[in-house]
């Protein structure tokens, strides 16, 4: 530099402005430097005209000892491992433009940056090369982090979707097994019950052909007995219907572990009936939370297990115990003991892990118990094997006692006298079924519609009902479309709604029995129900027609 | 030659190269050493900024770290050999030690450098 190119001494002036510049310059490095991005910038070849402190950091060296070296002295850029072509390397100036993401070699490690780059040309002498260098090791580490908790979820959910179709699937295979148990249940009371109506029927042939000869003695015994034995049917199909829920309608609520067992039992019966004699202990039990259907197969599964410890013909000998009671915990304690020959105490702790079995090879899966470990295990319980080689064995479940009351048996039978007469409504396309509803029914006023469009038509001109039983599953139009009418044509017609179904099957018909605010009423239909819910709305019939009035 | 680490020393020290320079970032005045070593004269130097001492690719690094010191009075190079270069009176830039030392005088702050040049 020749000294004609040298300014000459500031004037008064022009050192305020020079004042105010360095002030500015002052406040620029401050705020670059204190920046966690490194930043240097470098003159056309890449040497170090400016750099801040986050690039010194990176650099490992002393700000002093960066400034005038060549940028690509203090770096190899790799990326997979491989140094980054000249071509693609931003720190050779020709090509800095845009981003690139690689690792670099640090003193303190490699380190995964994004290297922001900016060529600029200042005059027409001199180009600027910028460098930002951000390091993204930690955000990449928290996306892979992210990444394998995302992988971890989705893997856990398809552990958990298999073991729902396993539960499922182990279910299946129940019923499947206690397909012909339970098919024998049905048919002894279906003997008796065909056999009773054709005696029925022959009594009415009879008293036809000469009604002075009066009416057999024991005709209300028959057809008390023929009642009970559709209400075993009804009860088994009951049953069967909780233990076959699908794994989607598998909702929590607060359960009598003494009903779940009965429900077991029932569909067990003959297979247990055959090989021991069944007693009960049940003792005063908290109620537990959780799907009644998840806890009837675990039942079902243990009170098979059970009966296949025992030989068949020596039910007079051997016995299947069923105890419930609870601890001082409040938990609900269930026991199946069984007399068999128990297990090998070496067997006992792996009883529980899948595919372990100790029946002969083709009879059994070793799925069982891990099944009901699970689904114990999945209810907050615990599930044990006590086990005399001999003498027999006892399989314990613990459950954690709902916050609900303490559980009351459900209460069956119960019968009212109808007070009030109504009007009625039913809309079932099975004419035996609306008929048989009518004959029930036969103390009120009784209209019968045998389809939903029917139903519409009626209400187009008669609404006088104080309840329309509806079927849910209808062919033309399901129970479902027409209250969805009713409640926008006839509001008030709509809360008199009550829904009948022998079984709400497809999705949308199990959706709207748990939203609706209806009563849904299984069928078979309990009598007793029946009424009760008729008296209720007459009551509230009369109640608004006397306000109406007053 | 003793050691000389104080601003006072280093501007009345002789026998080695030394310049000093006031808070607008000019040259007030070099010693005889400094004439001697690296070819300047005093009336080329005094009252010129010193960035004519120093390569064109530290500029940038000298005018916003000196600002920065100006503002913040926060100093990072001060009291501690530097390895730098420094440019003589011919053109040529030569690796030079550099130690430099401040001192506020009359509310103006005044630099001063020992240049060792090998």
């Amino acid at each position: 530099m020749s000294s004609d190119e040298q300014p000459a001494a500031p004037r008064r002036g022009e050192a305020v402005v020079l004042a105010g510049l360095r002030a500015t310059l002052a406040k620029m490095e401050c705020a670059l430097s204190s920046l966690a991005e490194a930043i240097v910038w470098t003159d056309g070849e890449g040497t170090v005209q400016w750099c801040n402190r986050a690039f010194d950091e990176l650099a490992g060296r002393p700000h002093i000892q960066v400034l005038g070296k060549c940028v690509r002295d203090f770096f190899v850029l790799r990326q997979a491992g491989k140094p980054v072509p000249q071509e693609e390397n931003p720190l050779f100036g020709a090509r800095a433009c845009g981003g690139l993401c690689c690792d670099i070699e640090t003193p303190n490690g490699i380190v995964l940056v994004e290297i922001q780059s900016r060529k600029l040309q200042l005059t027409a002498r001199e180009d600027i090369l910028i460098f930002v260098i951000r390091d993204v090791t930690q955000e990449q580490l928290a996306l892979e982090l992210q990444r394998s908790l995302r992988e971890q979820a989705a893997a856990q959910e398809r552990a958990e979707e298999l073991n729902r179709q396993l539960f499922h699937a182990d279910r299946l295979k129940a019923i499947g097994q206690l397909a012909s148990g339970v098919a024998h249940e049905v048919n002894n009371p279906l003997t008796y019950i065909i056999g009773n109506l054709d005696h029925l029927a022959a009594v009415t042939d009879a008293f036809r052909a000469d009604p002075n000869q009066g009416l057999p003695a024991d005709l209300e015994e028959v057809i008390e007995e023929t009642r009970h034995g559709a209400e075993r049917i009804s009860r088994i199909v009951r049953d069967l219907k909780v233990f076959s829920r699908s794994e989607q309608d598998q909702d929590d609520r607060s359960i009598d572990v003494r009903d779940t067992l009965d429900v077991a039992l029932t569909l067990l019966g003959n297979e247990i009936h055959h090989r021991a004699t069944l007693k009960r202990d049940y003792r005063s039990t908290p109620s537990v939370r959780c799907s009644e259907s998840r806890l009837a197969q675990v039942f079902v599964n243990l009170l098979a297990n059970a009966a296949q410890a025992l030989s068949e013909g020596h039910s007079d000998e051997d016995e299947i115990r069923v105890c419930t009671r609870s601890d001082d915990q409040r938990r609900a304690i269930i026991e199946i003991h069984d007399t068999g020959s128990g297990i090998d105490p070496r067997d006992v702790p792996r009883a529980f892990e899948p595919f372990f079995t100790t029946k002969p090879v083709g009879e059994g899966t070793g799925l069982g118990l891990s099944i009901c470990h699970g689904l114990v295990v999945g209810m907050g319980g615990t599930i044990e094997i006590e086990s005399d080689v001999g003498s027999g064995t006892c399989v314990r479940v613990t459950l954690p006692g709902s916050v609900d009351s303490p559980a009351a048996r459900s209460q069956t039978g119960r019968r009212l006298k109808d007070t009030a007469v109504g009007r009625l409504l039913v809309v079932d396309d099975d004419p035996a079924v609306a008929r048989s509803i009518v004959r029930m029914l036969r103390a009120h006023e009784v209209v019968v519609v045998n389809s939903g469009h029917g139903a519409l038509e009626k209400f187009t001109s008669d609404r006088g009902f104080d309840v329309v039983f509806c079927d849910l599953m209808m062919p033309d139009l399901t129970g479902m479309a027409v209250y969805e009418r009713v409640c926008e044509l006839y509001p008030g017609l709509a809360e008199r709604f009550v829904f009948i179904t022998g079984g709400a099957f497809t999705a949308s018909a199990k959706r709207f029995v748990r939203t609706v605010p209806n009563l849904c009423l299984d069928k078979p239909l309990d009598l007793a129900s029946v009424r009760d819910v008729i008296q209720r709305f007459v009551s509230s019939s009369a109640r608004n027609r006397k306000q109406s009035a007053g | 030659m003793g050691r000389i680490v104080t601003f006072d020393e280093v501007v009345s020290a002789e026998d080695v190269p030394v310049v000093v320079a006031n808070q607008r970032g000019l040259i007030d005045r070099v010693n005889q050493a400094f004439i001697d070593a690296f070819g300047w004269s005093q009336s080329e130097v005094a009252e010129q900024p010193l960035t004519m001492l120093i390569p064109s690719q530290f500029h940038d690094a000298h005018n916003l770290g000196f600002s920065r010191f100006l503002a913040t009075e926060r100093a990072t190079l001060l009291g501690q050999a530097l390895e730098l270069t420094i440019v003589c009176a011919d053109g040529r830039e030569l690796a030079a030690e550099h130690f430099i030392v401040a001192k506020k005088i009359d509310d103006d702050w005044c630099f001063a450098a020992v240049i060792r040049a090998p």
